[in-house]
Parts: C-alpha cells; structure tokens; sequence
C-alpha cells in the first residue's frame, strides 16, 4: 500500500481537486484507493457525494485501534473508497496531542488497511498542525500543489522546512504545478523560474480551468464529464508521474510481483516429473 | 414475476464499509420493466441511466485455480475502449474489483491468455499472479448483456449506491433473462435490508448470488460424478476413464497453441494414470479393446517425453539465472520446439485420433462386467493392498547407497499406487489412509528429485559437445549446473531414509493386510 498526502501549507491551491482526481484516475486504472479526507471542510467529501460525518468523530477514529475501516464508505466508482471529513476534524490536533506517539498515529491506524488497498490519498488541511505532521509521516510520498505566485512559493519552502524535521525515513517531496494561468506574465516567468530552480518539480502543470471549476456543481471528478480538456489531461500526466516516482520495483507498492515462471515446475507427488518411463 | 431459486442460496447482505460491502443480487425469468426499478429504487439527484451492451468472458486456469481460491475474474468487453475491464470477485474476503482490461479486440478470440494480456501489469496482477502461478487463462464461460447502470442517491444528491442490471441477450432457457445487481455505499447501506425486500415482495424478483457465472455452471449440469463404494466396478473403472479422456481432450487444444508447459503436463499425467488404471484395475473390463488402449496409452505416454523433459531442463537451467548459460538456454529452447513440432504433428495426426476414438469406445463399452461382478469396494480394498505390498518389498530393501534404478522402480510403484488410493478415495477415506497418503507424497517428493536430477545430468552430458564449443564460459556454467544437480540428488539420497521407514511402518502393513483380509470374491 502506497500513501500520498496532497499537502499545502495555503489554502486554495488546488489540494483538494487534486486528491480527487488522482483517487479517481488511479481507481480508473485498477488501484483498491482510499480517499481519507482530513480537511474539516470536507470539500472531496462533497465532491464524491459522501456525507461529511464519522460516528464517534475525530477521537474514536485516533484513540480506538480498527476504526478507519469500520468508517470507510463507498463512492460512485469502481476502487474508489472514501474516508470522509466530520465537523470534529476541527478538534483533531487536540486528541493527537493526547495520545503518545502522536505524529505515527495516523501511520498505525492505516496500517491494517494495507491489504486492502493498493494507495491511500490524503486530502491534508492547509495548515501547520499535529495532523499536518501525522499525515506527512504516513505518507511515502507528498504532493505540494504550487501556484506560480510568490506566497505560495515561499510556503513550497516551509513544507520543505516540515518535511526536513521529521524522523527518517521521510517522504519524497513532489511539488506542481497548480491553477496556472498561461495568459499572465507573472505565473510564466515564475512556473519558468520554479522549473530551473526545482529539479523535482512535476512536469505535469495543471492549468487555471472551468473544468476543475465545474466539479463543484457537478459533485465529480473531472473526468467524469470533461475527459478531454486541458485540465484533465493534465492530471492524468500528474498521475502517471506520481506512479513513475513510486518506482515499480519487484514487490513494491506499485510494481508488480514478478510471477512464477510459466514453465514446468517439479512439485512432486501428483506425477509432476517428466521421467517416469 | 415468476422466478426460481437461485443456483446457491441467497447470501445475507452484511451492511458492512468500504470494499467488503456485499451487494444485493436477484434475479428475474423475464425483463425488469424500468418503470419498476424507478419505482423501488432511491433515484432522487438527477442520476442518468447508462446503457451499454456487453460481452463477457469468465476465464480461468485449465485447473480452476481462481474458482479453488473463491475468486472469479470476467472480461467485460463493450463498444469503447474505457468499458474494456476485468472485474474481479473474491479476493481479500469477496470484494469486487474492477481494472481496466488492455487486451486488444484482435485477440479476443485466442485459445487463452497470460495474466498480464488481461489486467494489466498492476497489482492486479500481483494479487492473482500467486493464485495462478504462471498458467494461461482461458475462457471458460460466455454471454452478452444489455447492461443498464445508474447511480442511487438521496434528495441531497449524497451517493446511496448503484444499481446494475443485465438483460441476457441470446437463447439459453436454463438462465433467468435478468440480473440485477444493487451495491450501496455510505448512508445507503441502511436502506439496504428495506430496498430488499421491496424489490422482492413488491417486484417480485428472486434474491440470488454469484450472478451469471453461478447460473452458468449449474446450466453446464455436474460434469464429475464421484465414485460409489457400492457400484459395480467396471461401472466406475469406465468412468474413471472417461474423466482422464476428457482431460487429454481439453488440454490437447493448449499443448498445441503452446500456451503454456502445463497443458503438457496436465495431458502427460491423466495418460500416465490411465495408464496406471488399465495395468491395475483394467482386467474388470470386458473386452480386448483394453489391451489395446494399453498399447496406445503407451506410445502417447512416450510422445509426451521429449518435450516434458525438455521443459523441465529449461526450468532448471532459466531458474540458476547465470547470465553464461544463455547460449545453452537458446540451444535447449531450439531443441524444445524441435520436440513439440514433432508431438504437435502426432497430436493432429491419424493415430492420435484412433487412439482416443479407441479410448473413447472402451469408456463407452457395454458387454458383460469382469468376473464376479465385485463392487469398487471390493476391488479398491484388495487392489490398493497389493500395490502397497508390491511397494513394499522394494522400499524395504533399499538404503541411501541403492542403485539408481531400484530407487526408479520404487518410484514407479509409488505412482501407482498414489494413483489407486485417489480413483478409490471415497471407499478408502480413513485416517490411515490420510496417513498413508501423506507418507507417499513425502516419499514421491524425494524420489522425484532423485530421478529428476538423473535425467537432467544425462541430457547435460548431451550438452557437452555444444558448450565446448561455445567457449569456456559456457562449460563453467554447464559445470556449475551439474554441480547443482549432484547436490540436490545426494541431498535426495540422505532425505530417503527417513521417509522409506514411514512408509514401511507397521501401522501401515497393518492396515494394508486388513484391507486384502477382507477383500470380496475375485474379480
């Protein structure tokens, strides 16, 4: 099982369109994916038509060991899982700061689900927190939506910064990308200057678009109704990246367990050998 | 609407998350009007109905080996690559599973595909690869449907579910006409037990599980009839014939598209314990047509050799993955394929035809019963009890440094007799049998190994003259893989010992010597 947390210290930068689309593209292409939403505001809840409440909230899904798959739901599509927001999210830094071990909770309570499912997306809220730091030590991977704007370029820094301060092993960093706007001078030079400055960045960039706008509305990923468009073509590129940087290696979340040879084998006893004569 | 029960009872939907939610199936003898479904199903939010037309395709190994684990994957093909997909049932506690399906419309029509032709290179493929362990897939069972799909939800528009039914297309009276198929999700599951008997008290559907392929197979009528204790022996000897012919005639199609080194095996095994049932119980058959199939079961046997052996050395040597062995590993491959074009050719010629056509009359034979007309019990008890003794003796008289072929002939009645207690499980079934079979298939491992090894040295010695041409690198490998082989065959040799005093153990011969003391008249 792979975990990837969707992760930005700023708000609005496209996490959540994105962890949507990800979990959907990846359910598309065959991944058992959970989208565990982690913002109070329960926005990818809303977009995969879930119902933002988790019986016994924040606390019994942290303190009691087995919960976050009793609270698993269903969604709309094939492979895709949803662990949805509640109200008492709100309150989650405190229950974590209550228990021991607070930063690796999240990491032991995903733990028995790794049978289940081949990737767990987490939808992180936009801030420095407990939970912040919980979902950044689960995950094996953290995708940093950057819009080519100065602010949110700085906060890209200070991810860096939290990321840097955990315990080993950490995650790999992959920022994109995200909400450009091609028209404006400002987000060229600054995407130009990111990409000379920022060998990890993504290559896919996912544009400023009313497609991704529509999914509000429509209460979808995009591309359920808008397959062609820039937007989503874009982040079908970021998923393939995301897939290229978990390194389909022998056994590996992601890569496949190489299969027995279909040769003869010589199990014994039912007359597997090729002599006998 | 009338309808009939379901091929297996119908299951309990558990209102349990996430990817162990079970959904609601039912059936129907005729269409579900659409009206009806409107009407019972919680369709508020605007959610369109997708229709599609589809054709499916369950497949499996030739030796069911998705159905053994519980898990059945079908190929759903439509007109637009995106609905291309196997959906996969049964794995991790009977969740459903769906992936997008590559293969190529070309080849949709083959014999049978890899794994990774159908699901990809994904987990897919690592989560089935194990249970499949290499082998081909193969079609197993076929059908079109008018799907219609549409998305349950609340008044809010919070999803509640899906609801998927199927029209058969096509004439197959034994199966109901439609499938419905309702999963909820979230909140939905609530509502699950009430849609249930909605749909059934006020649709008049039937609840039912295991969709299409459940109906399928029960159409398709029990194809294995176990054995009786209490039947006529040369009844159930025909039978046991019958059953290891259709296995040669499956898998012949296989051994000659080559899809796999299995079909050879497969095929090579079911003559060889035909040919064990003819030696041993064929004398309860009227007739001189079983001498003859003797002599065909023979010469099938030996057609298979070349190429098994070749196999077996190719995965001896593929599985050391020393680089410098590739020149001797392209030789053998060219040696294999010499081997089956020339089975492939007997298998599509004449004689390989008559002898089936001959196997197939003596299965079928009417003609009066063998003497005494004894019953399989009878017949296994005393049957099984002289192959034991014949084991025996041999076992009893070998040691670690016996000749070679002393281990051969030990080997050889093994088989034997392995293949006695599996026709006759059912009036030999007790725990010394359990024993006993426990204790052979120990003993069969080493002695397989043993000979194995012997085999494989000779066709290396074979090798000798290529290596030395191909350079030194080469003979080094062919060195170490000899060298390999002399130690798995002493390490043989130390583990026999042990297993041949299990198998001679006088709780063993105890039993054995009461099942000839209380064998029936002869035969």
């Amino acid at each position: 099982m792979l975990t990837v947390a969707v992760y930005n210290l700023k708000g609005g930068v496209g996490k959540t369109s994105a962890a949507v689309n990800l979990a959907f593209l990846a359910a598309r292409d065959g991944y058992r994916t959970l989208l565990w939403d982690l913002d109070p505001q329960g926005g990818a809840t809303y977009l995969l038509r879930g119902r933002p409440k988790v019986k016994g909230g924040a606390r019994s899904l942290i303190n009691r060991p087995g919960q976050l798959e009793q609270r698993v739901s269903g969604t709309e599509f094939d492979n895709l899982d949803l662990l949805p927001a509640d109200r008492s999210y709100r309150g989650m830094d405190l229950v974590l700061d209550r228990t021991s071990h607070s930063t690796r909770r999240l990491l032991d309570q995903l733990r028995p689900l790794e049978s289940r499912y081949d990737l767990v997306l987490l939808d992180c809220p936009p801030s420095s927190s407990l939970v912040s730091q919980a979902a950044l030590r689960a995950a094996r991977l953290v995708l940093v939506p950057v819009i080519p704007a100065t602010l949110s370029w700085r906060t890209l820094n200070q991810v860096t910064g939290l990321v840097k301060e955990l315990k080993a092993p950490r995650p790999v960093l992959l920022p994109f990308l995200s909400l450009v706007d091609r028209r404006r001078r400002l987000h060229r030079e600054l995407a130009e200057q990111l990409r000379t400055g920022l060998p990890s960045l993504a290559r896919a960039a996912i544009p400023i678009s009313s497609a991704v706008e529509q999914m509000g509305p429509r209460r979808s990923p995009v591309h359920t109704f808008a397959a062609g468009t820039p937007a989503a073509v874009a982040y079908q590129d970021l998923w393939a990246e995301v897939r290229e940087a978990t390194a389909p290696g022998p056994g590996g979340a992601f890569g496949p367990t190489p299969a027995p040879p279909a040769s003869a084998s010589g199990k014994a006893g039912g007359g597997r050998r090729p002599t006998g004569r | 609407m009338a309808a009939r029960e379901g091929p297996r009872s119908a299951a309990t939907p558990t209102p349990t998350s996430g990817r162990s939610r079970t959904p609601l199936e039912f059936t129907s003898r005729g269409p579900i009007p659409a009206a009806i479904l409107r009407d019972l199903l919680p369709l508020s939010g605007g959610a369109r109905e997708a229709v599609a037309v589809i054709d499916h395709r369950w497949v499996d190994t030739f030796d069911r080996r998705l159905r053994r684990a519980g898990v059945t994957l079908q190929l759903t093909w439509g007109r637009s690559p995106e609905s291309d997909r196997a959906e996969i049932e049964g794995v991790d506690g009977g969740s459903s599973w769906s992936v997008p399906c590559p293969l190529p419309r070309s080849r949709r029509n083959e014999h049978g595909w890899q794994l990774e032709q159908l699901v990809g290179e994904g987990p897919a493929t690592s989560v089935l690869g194990p249970l499949i362990g290499g082998r081909a897939l193969l079609p197993i069972a076929r059908m079109r449907t008018r799907r219609h799909t549409i998305s349950l939800r609340d008044t809010r528009g919070r999803a509640l579910g899906e609801a998927r039914w199927e029209e058969r297309l096509g004439a197959r009276r034994a199966i109901p006409r439609t499938w419905l198929r309702v999963t909820m999700v979230g909140e939905g599951q609530r509502l699950a037990k009430e849609l249930r008997s909605r749909l059934t008290q006020r649709g008049g559907l039937q609840p039912s599980s295991g969709g299409w392929l459940a109906w399928l197979d029960q159409a398709g009528g029990p194809r294995v009839r176990p054995i009786e204790p209490g039947e006529p022996s040369a009844e159930a000897v025909r039978r046991i014939l019958r059953d290891l012919l259709d296995v040669v005639s499956a898998n012949a199609p296989g051994v000659l598209a080559d899809l796999d080194a299995e079909f050879l095996h497969d095929l090579r095994v079911a003559v060889r314990r035909a040919r064990s049932a003819v030696k041993l119980v064929g004398d309860c058959l009227p007739g001189a047509g079983v001498a003859r199939l003797a002599v065909d079961l023979r010469w099938m046997g030996d057609l298979t050799t070349p190429t098994r052996d070749m196999d077996v050395l190719l995965q001896a040597l593929s599985s050391t993955g020393d680089a410098a062995a590739e020149p001797l590993l392209r030789h053998l491959a060219g040696r294999r394929a010499q081997a089956w074009s020339l089975l492939a050719a007997q298998i599509r010629g004449p004689r390989w035809k008559t002898a089936l056509r001959r196997w197939a009359a003596v299965t079928h034979g009417g003609g009066p019963p063998g003497p005494g007309g004894r019953t399989v019990e009878e017949l296994a008890w005393e049957r099984a009890a002289r192959a034991y003794r014949r084991a025996f003796r041999i076992a009893a008289g070998l040691g670690p440094g016996s000749p070679a072929e002393h281990f051969h002939s030990l080997r050889k009645r093994c088989k034997e007799l392995r293949y006695l207690l599996e026709f006759f499980a059912p009036a030999l079934d007790g725990g010394e049998y359990r024993e006993l079979l426990t204790v052979l298939r120990s003993l069969q491992d080493c002695l397989g190994e043993f000979q194995d090894t012997q085999v494989q040295e000779s066709e290396l010695l074979k090798l000798a003259p290529m290596a030395a041409t191909a350079g030194p690198e080469v003979v080094l490998a062919l060195g170490r893989l000899d060298h390999r082989l002399r130690e798995r065959r002493e390490l043989a040799r130390r583990e026999v010992v042990p297993r041949l005093q299990a198998f001679t153990q006088p709780k063993l011969r105890r039993w054995t010597r009461a099942l000839a003391d209380s064998r029936g008249p002869g035969c």
